[in-house]
């Protein structure tokens, strides 16, 4: 059987759309936000047309920081703190590595990461029981 | 505990840490394309309130919209709706089966009597009392209005439930009804699609438990998922708007992905998130894989004709094809004609249904 010669011609799009302009407009603002009243901001990648041009120069824009935190929480998730101090690249993955949002967060240190009172309070208690000596 | 336990207790309790279930409302966030404080209410929200009770019906159906669920972004979001964030109801997914069920149910409604959430999937046949549709001895006519009195509020997933679907094509030989056709008296929020792309079906239960019910269309679907046609965000719309149509399956039109118009898509008339949220995880969507849309998340659609003639062939009941024929040559001209036309008759359709009677009653 001869193969089908199927050559999907898909447009390539406009590479610069100006979307990282405005993205960093809105960092910069969420940034003072921040510093005035300690407001956090999260902007949804998702949710705004970038094509991988428009990617690239954000992310070369932003840079790397110093730090990287990788969660295991239904899947894998990876924070970057981005060249800009208080601005967070977070990637969340589901069990399968599929990409579930990818968010730029302004925060000193994405919710996410902190260990809750609570929390900490249940492995108090948990720690208690093992040194608990046996009678 | 002598409470219902919140739904972030519930998620610990399945050992699940408090880091999975932030995980999850930024997911569901992004999915509803939440506003950022929104985003972050959400989860404060959704996490301190009592876990809800969602009663989920099945009536005239294939399943297909339950699968659609079940298979919905990885398994364990489906289990965190089902078993972590309610406490779900379902006669296809529970281990107890007949009169144990029945009881079940019957206790969780009394426990929960004006606070529960309705789900139903599939159409009703109203005509002899409802005797074309009988389960356990009760016929769905008599369950659906049984347990929607009881109901916070009723959300009908699938066109079936939605607008009648498949079992109301026509003949109609079972007379069967919509939901919103029966119930009257309830918020009620229709996520139509054959089956519904199963993020609008998590997404709309989240959202409706944490902040009520979202904005509506004509239609009553989510505004968020079904404010745009298939054919505004279709990739293959730059085809369209030139003009370059493939006018078989195999030819070099449609091997170089040009526009399906003409093959029947009615992606112009069609309000569905398909284009942009995709099927399969995110994989692709049916134009994609190099067949038109259907149609199926709008009301009547197995009666709008041929699915292979173009919309411009006078389906989709008459007289819009007659308007839109002329415009058929210009492509661009047409996107616009047949969106209005689509939102006209959604209007329209709307005033229809409000005052259509069930039949047979
Ligand atoms: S008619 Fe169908 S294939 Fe063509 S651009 Fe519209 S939605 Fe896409
Ligand atoms: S592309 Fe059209 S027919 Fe296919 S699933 Fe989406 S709305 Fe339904």
């Amino acid at each position: 059987m001869k193969p089908l010669e199927i050559a999907v011609v898909i447009e390539p799009r406009d590479d610069a759309t100006g979307m990282v302009a405005a993205i960093l407009r809105e960092l910069e603002d969420a940034l003072q936000a921040y510093l005035a009243s300690g407001t956090t901001h999260v902007i949804d990648l998702a949710t705004l047309p970038l094509g991988p041009a428009d990617r690239a120069a954000l992310q070369q824009t932003l840079g790397a920081g110093e730090i990287e935190v990788r969660i295991n929480a239904l899947g894998a998730s990876l924070l970057r703190e981005t060249g800009f101090a208080g601005i967070w690249w977070v990637r969340h993955e589901d069990v399968e590595g599929k990409l579930l949002c990818e968010l730029l967060e302004v925060t000193d240190v994405p919710e996410i990461v902190r260990a809750y009172r609570a929390d900490i309070e249940a492995a108090s208690a948990r720690l208690c029981g093992l040194t608990a000596l046996p009678n | 505990m002598d409470r219902e336990p919140t739904i972030l207790e519930s998620f610990q309790q399945q050992g699940m840490s408090r880091r999975s279930f932030l995980k999850f409302c930024a997911a569901a966030a992004s999915l509803l394309a939440l506003p950022a404080a929104r985003a972050a209410e959400l989860a404060e929200k959704l996490g301190a309130m009592p876990r809800p009770t969602v009663i989920y019906l099945s009536f005239q159906e294939c399943t297909g919209c339950l699968e659609s669920l079940t298979r919905s972004f990885s398994p364990t979001i489906e289990h965190l709706i089902f078993d972590t964030i309610s406490l779900a109801y379902n006669d296809t997914l529970q281990a107890a089966a007949g009169e144990a069920a029945e009881a079940a149910r019957e206790e969780a409604m009394r426990k929960a009597w004006g606070k529960y959430v309705l789900v139903v999937d599939g159409s009703i046949p109203a005509p002899l009392d409802g005797a074309y549709c009988v389960i356990g001895g009760k016929s769905a006519l008599a369950s659906v209005q049984e347990v929607a009195k009881g109901a916070a509020a009723v959300i009908a997933v699938g066109t079936c439930a939605a607008f009648g679907g498949l079992p109301m094509a026509a003949p109609n030989p079972t007379g069967a009804v919509a939901v919103q056709d029966l119930i009257k008296n309830k918020p009620l929020i229709n996520i139509s699609g054959c089956p519904p792309i199963p993020e609008i079906i998590t997404g709309t239960i989240v959202y409706f438990l944490t902040f009520g019910v979202p904005e509506l269309d004509a239609h009553r679907r989510p505004k968020v998922f079904y404010g745009n046609t298939i054919h505004d965000r279709c990739y293959r719309r730059p085809f369209y708007d030139k003009g370059l149509f493939a006018k078989t399956f195999d030819d070099a039109g449609a091997r170089n992905g040009w526009c399906l118009y003409e093959l029947g898509c009615k992606g112009p008339t069609t309000y569905n998130s398909c284009a942009t949220m995709k099927w399969n995880g995110g994989t692709s969507f049916p134009i994609e894989s190099g067949h038109g849309c259907l149609g199926c998340s709008e009301p009547q659609f197995w009666d709008r004709g041929d699915f292979y003639k173009p919309l411009s062939a006078g389906l989709w009941h008459g007289s819009i094809g007659e308007d839109l024929g002329i415009a058929a040559v210009a492509g661009a001209v047409l996107g616009g004609a047949a969106a209005l036309t689509a939102r006209h008759r959604q209007d329209k359709t709307r005033t229809e249904t409000e005052t259509r009677k069930p039949e047979g009653k």
